[in-house]
């Protein structure tokens, strides 16, 4: 699985969107585009990508900008593999 | 079919909730307690709980659950809480198993449930057969760390008034005052309980069967190497323990209750 595939099926696990994150793309808006995403699914997101991936996110990294697509996410993680 | 029983019991500090799920035909022996994950994420998990209750029940066992003092339906505020009254609580729970004819008893430990286990093997008269873990804490601090990052998301998303980030919770605690954090007043003592346990540093029982499972959105992902240490060290100690990987969303913190059937399926599984 490559790592955008990875992170929209942590998105589909943690915000129950079922199919519909198939249509998903790079630039799709996560904050502010997809109403689910509020701060209990951001901090179930991140706490996923820790433990999937095994890494460590430092609350200084945790910012608007890095969740504000799919594709600014997976470029966040792929920073930190 | 099973059945539930609700009812309040004395608890270390103030009327504790327990669900009772009572088998069809009551066998004297069997019987499962679970510990509870902590806060928000005992709320998420009380369904996928039940219904591992519900499924244990069904093979013949009495299962425990309850909400510790301060949450859920139990008696206080979560501001007043200590790990102490926790452990106590636990206690409580197993006089009132032992009240009940047990003298045995396996555990179901979700997240933070698994570092309560402390309060489990101190008390020598219920003896603890088989332990399931079911994505455990390890490390108390990583836990609070997660947990304190609901405030910092909200001031992101500009749902919550002011900045703060995990280092700043911790100054305000550490200066003696509570902070609010999802609607939970979290007081020094216990995060400073909380933040000290350890799962590696908990004595189990000799003998004792481990099973312990972690879920993981893709198949591909393996366990953590943090997880794994522990793991390779309670194998070294000679302990009787297997992990597994079940593939399948965190139901503990997602936005919307989820089951996740493999969990429960493998679950039901080793207790048949």
């Amino acid at each position: 699985m490559s790592t955008i595939e990875e992170i929209k099926q942590i998105l589909s696990d943690n915000l129950q969107l079922g199919n519909k994150v198939m249509s998903y793309k790079a630039d799709t808006v996560l904050l502010g585009g997809i109403p689910e995403f509020d701060s209990m699914a951001v901090v179930g997101v991140i706490t996923a990508i820790e433990d999937n991936f095994g890494i460590i996110v430092d609350d200084d990294e945790i910012d608007a900008d890095t969740f504000q697509t799919i594709g600014s996410l997976v470029e966040f993680v792929e920073s930190k593999l | 079919m099973p059945h539930l029983e609700p009812f309040f019991i004395r608890g270390y500090k103030g009327y504790l909730f327990c669900q009772c799920t009572h088998p069809n035909k009551k066998q004297p022996n069997k019987s499962v307690l679970i510990l509870p994950p902590f806060a928000e994420e005992m709320n998420k998990s009380r369904r996928m709980l039940s219904q591992q209750a519900w499924r244990l029940a069904e093979q013949g066992y009495t299962v425990y659950m309850f909400d510790l003092y301060g949450t859920g339906d139990s008696a206080g505020e979560i501001s007043d809480a200590s790990w102490e009254i926790w452990c106590g609580d636990i206690s409580c729970i197993i006089q009132k198993m032992l009240y009940d004819g047990f003298i045995s008893s396996s555990i179901l430990a979700l997240r933070m449930g698994a570092l309560l286990l402390e309060a489990v093997f101190e008390s020598t008269e219920l003896e603890i057969d088989r332990v399931v873990l079911w994505q455990p804490t390890i490390n108390g601090e990583v836990l609070l760390h997660q947990f304190f990052r609901l405030k910092l998301a909200a001031d992101m998303i500009g749902t919550a008034g002011g900045q703060m980030n995990a280092k700043e919770i911790k100054k305000v605690l550490a200066s003696g005052n509570s902070v609010e954090i999802a609607g939970y007043y979290i007081n020094p003592m216990i995060e400073n309980s909380i933040r000290s346990a350890k799962l590696e540093n908990i004595i189990f029982p000799q003998f004792i069967k481990i099973d312990w499972f972690e879920l993981f959105a893709a198949e591909e992902r393996s366990i953590s190497a943090a997880s794994q240490k522990v793991i390779d060290k309670f194998k070294d100690a000679g302990m009787n323990i297997s992990s597994s990987k079940i593939v399948g969303p965190s139901f503990w913190s997602t936005v919307e209750l989820v089951d996740v059937p493999d969990l429960l399926d493998t679950t039901t599984r080793l207790f048949t």
